[in-house]
């Protein structure tokens, strides 16, 4: 099979759906680059490039680039949705959701609720999360649990190239806002990916790793940490299932619940904040539907609940690594 | 009966109040009360206050001790009709739920005892080996993996127990064939995997007014342990099972001095213990935060007071009918100097600086009960005797536990004078949130070198000056020094 990046991967996606289906289309900030100034146009193909050969082939009516207002163009993929188009909208850090929240959290999530099934609103919008840039504060952060809070909104978080296209055609034909979380640090990852298209169910996690003694709950580029903390454990001789669980809404909650019935043991790691995050979540769905298959107590990798450093020793120390999650799990055996 | 039993709780007497201790009991047992008739005196940080009666009736029980320190709200009497039966009362006491939640609960409650918990873990673990399963011959066979969108966990089971997942239908998400899917298909079928977990109830939690968890409290009454002996370290200033846990451990003697023998024990030193009256508790916290958090500094300065003295016998000579005091002058010569001085008539409270227009002075009073500091409002606009008679009338007030909040609380200098014990000179601790504070020394006659090399005798007395550094330095506090030396010395700026 072919070895492809993410960022191919996705770009990939972008193509296959764009010629598959003329209501697909592109929208965001210099997704095409050089649209009312002197530049080259599609020099880059987005600032990281997943956009690339897109206007070329599909000329700009469908690969759009708007000016520097997320309310605007954010809005504007909104309304093109919901009354009969698939825009794919690129928002360029999730970051910036603060920019135009009401337009996903009161429009997007709550148009086909509110008007009773007449509506509905198949956008997708793609955004870089994560640190390890030394980007700073304000371009760093990994958001997907404030989308997850909010009812109507899908959020997926793909952890390898494979995963990304079939997650990302998957979320362009669905019928549903999406939120589509590309860790910034992985564009250059490389990974089996098949040519022809292919869908991967949203909510369904996938065991990266499988062993009975501790189960690793993760997303994104977290899996890849987690897999890696296993195969060293796996050496000490502690066999991890980690659990990729791909989407945050909706939630594969069986496949935590299975894994944990079997191990009896719970490590949870995640980019994001930890109040309210993805990891108190999971472990809050072990101590509600799996406290009897509990041995010991849920241990929590998560970044402290702090604002992301600049700084880039202290960045370094911010986000969970692969010895902080070999000591989580072997404090689950403690 | 119950609506002719009324709760008498620990009143709330200013915003900071949390807690408060009765003094004294104004009513005996089975007295009758009206309303607007005292009923106790209660003690909040450096203040007494009098609790009124707002019913009538006879009051039958004293729940507090007198001295003992309760949260606002709490249950500290009741009061009822001399007819209420004792048992009334008694069941009003163990049922009453003050409004900060903190209650004693009956010892049965209902509902707690009826939580399960599961014991034992599941005896079909796979870790433990071969479950006991009795698989319907409908359901065994072989599948193609491929084929059959289902859980790991279902096909590993599948595959362990040999059954075809093709004959089973999922109920998951995108119609997958979850592990449940397979036990439930193997149940309807008529077969079995693995019997429920076994469930015990759990004990049920008895309550009391301690603030403690329900685990704490359980452990102590199991090892006989009075709470309020345990140190809380819990959130809310919670006993936590963890407190309790230490306890024992100290409380154990350890190898070593259980096989010591007895006669070498020394003599025990006879001691008494009692907890901190609100009023020491207070000066505790406020200087000891202090003392931690401001950068202390001192200067210290003679001043020769001969001056002062024979202008404070000139006033009493002229008849005035109110004493002045030197303290009085001192008040009046801070109040003067800090007018120069406004950058050291501040508060600090750690983030901003407030600088005042006016000198609050606060004078250190020493209590048989601890030190309070009555405050001299606008001493810069004040005359001596209108100091001295203000002076008078606070100091008595302290003396009666009769001050009024606003009376010592704020202030923006302290003056705290200790030359009437002999003192010759002293450093003191700033009170917070003010930002320096004068010690005085007493007055003592003195040999020095003056004019010519010569040698002199003159009253002097030294004065020292704490201030915190974050906010005042030294050539500040020295500045507003020797402005206020400089009117001792020329006391008859005092009167203008």
């Amino acid at each position: 099979m072919a070895q492809k990046s993410f960022r191919e991967a996705i770009n990939e996606a972008l193509h296959e759906e764009m010629a598959r289906d003329d209501t697909v289309f592109v929208i965001g900030e210099d997704i095409a680059g050089g649209t009312g100034g002197d530049g080259e146009e599609d020099a880059w193909g987005g600032v990281m490039g997943v956009t690339k050969g897109l206007l070329g082939r599909f000329g700009s009516n469908r690969v759009i680039d708007t000016p520097i207002s997320e309310m605007s163009y954010i809005g504007a993929a909104v309304g093109a949705a919901a009354t009969g188009m698939r825009p794919v909208a690129e928002l360029m850090f999730c970051d910036f959701a603060g920019c135009c929240f009401d337009q996903l959290m009161n429009q997007a999530a709550k148009l086909r609720y509110m008007l009773g099934g007449q509506a509905k609103v198949p956008l997708v919008v793609r955004m870089q999360c994560g640190g390890g840039f030394n980007a700073a504060a304000q371009h760093s952060q990994t958001l997907h649990a404030l989308f997850t809070h909010i009812p109507g909104l899908k959020v997926v978080m793909p952890s390898n190239p494979r995963d990304a296209k079939g997650l990302l055609v998957e979320a362009i034909r669905d019928d549903d806002p999406v939120m589509f979380m590309e860790h910034k640090f992985m564009y250059d990852d490389k990974g089996d990916v098949p040519d022809e298209p292919y869908t991967i169910p949203l909510g369904i996690a996938d065991y990266t790793r499988d062993g009975e003694d501790v189960t690793i709950c993760a997303l994104g580029r977290m899996v890849n940490l987690s897999n890696q903390a296993a195969d060293e454990l796996a050496k000490e001789g502690i066999a991890c299932t980690v659990v990729d669980l791909r989407c945050t809404s909706p939630l594969d909650e069986e496949s935590v619940l299975e894994s944990l019935e079997e191990t009896g043991r719970l490590v949870i790691v995640d980019e994001g904040y930890p109040r309210c995050g993805f990891a108190a979540d999971v472990a809050a769905l072990a101590a509600r539907s799996g406290f009897g298959y509990l041995k010991a107590p849920v241990q929590t990798v998560t970044p402290p609940h702090t604002t992301i450093p600049f700084a880039p020793i202290l960045e370094e120390l911010y986000i969970p690594d692969v010895d902080r999650i070999k000591q989580a799990v072997k404090a689950t055996l403690a | 009966m119950t609506n002719s039993i009324h709760a008498i709780t620990m009143p709330k007497l200013g915003l900071s109040m949390t807690e408060g201790a009765v003094v004294e009991w104004r009513v005996d047992i089975g007295g009758e009360v009206k309303p607007g008739e005292l009923i106790a005196d209660i003690e909040t940080s450096k203040i007494v206050n009098e609790l009124e009666a707002q019913v009538s009736g006879a009051l039958r029980r004293t729940v507090v001790e007198t001295g003992v320190e309760v949260p606002v709200g709490a249950l500290i009497a009741v009061v009822a009709d001399a007819d209420v039966p004792d048992a009334s009362i008694d069941s009003f006491i163990s049922r009453y739920t003050g409004d900060d939640g903190v209650a004693s609960e009956p010892a049965e409650a209902p509902g707690i005892s009826d939580v399960p918990e599961i014991q034992e873990e599941r005896s079909s673990s796979p870790a433990t080996g071969q479950p006991s399963a009795a698989i319907p011959e409908s359901l065994l066979g072989d599948y193609d993996p491929q084929a059959v969108f289902a859980s790991h966990h279902a096909h590993k089971l599948a595959r362990r127990l040999g059954i075809n997942l093709a004959a089973i239908s999922g109920t998951g998400r995108a119609g997958r064939i979850s592990k449940t899917d397979v036990e439930d298909a193997v149940k309807v079928a008529g077969g079995s995997i693995a019997p429920a977990p076994a469930v015990v109830p759990k004990p049920a939690a008895t309550g009391g007014p301690v603030r403690t968890t329900p685990v704490a409290r359980r452990l102590a009454k199991q090892h006989g342990i009075d709470l309020s002996d345990v140190q809380p370290t819990g959130t809310r200033g919670r006993i936590t099972k963890g407190d309790v846990l230490r306890f024992i451990d100290r409380a154990q003697p350890t190898a070593a001095t259980a096989a010591m023998p007895a006669t070498e024990s020394p003599v025990p030193n006879p001691f008494h213990e009692h907890s901190l009256s609100p009023v020491r508790k207070v000066i505790a916290d406020r200087l000891s935060d202090s003392k931690r958090t401001a950068p202390h500094f001192r200067l210290s300065v003679d001043v020769i007071i001969d001056k002062l003295l024979e202008l404070r016998r000139d006033i009493e000579q002229g008849g005035s009918e109110t004493r002045v005091s030197v303290n009085d002058m001192l008040v009046r010569a801070a109040a003067l100097a800090l007018a120069q001085h406004p950058e050291v008539n501040i508060q600090f409270d750690g983030q901003a600086v407030r600088g005042f227009a006016h000198a609050d002075i606060a004078v250190a009073v020493a209590l048989d009960e601890g030190l309070v500091t009555p405050i001299v409002r606008r001493a810069d606009q004040k005359g001596l005797i209108e100091i001295a008679g203000e002076l008078a009338g606070l100091v008595e007030r302290a003396r009666i536990g009769k001050l009024m909040p606003d009376e010592f609380q704020g202030g923006t200098f302290t003056l705290s004078n200790l030359g009437m014990f002999g003192i010759k000179s002293f450093d003191a601790i700033i009170n917070p949130p003010q930002a320096a504070i004068m010690a005085v020394g007493k007055a003592e006659r003195r040999l020095y070198v003056g004019e010519g090399d010569s040698g002199r005798v003159a009253t002097f007395m030294t004065v020292t000056l704490s201030c915190d550094h974050r906010v005042i330095d030294g050539a500040m506090g020295a500045g507003f020094l020797q402005t206020f030396k400089d009117i001792l010395h020329h006391p008859g700026r005092l009167l203008l």
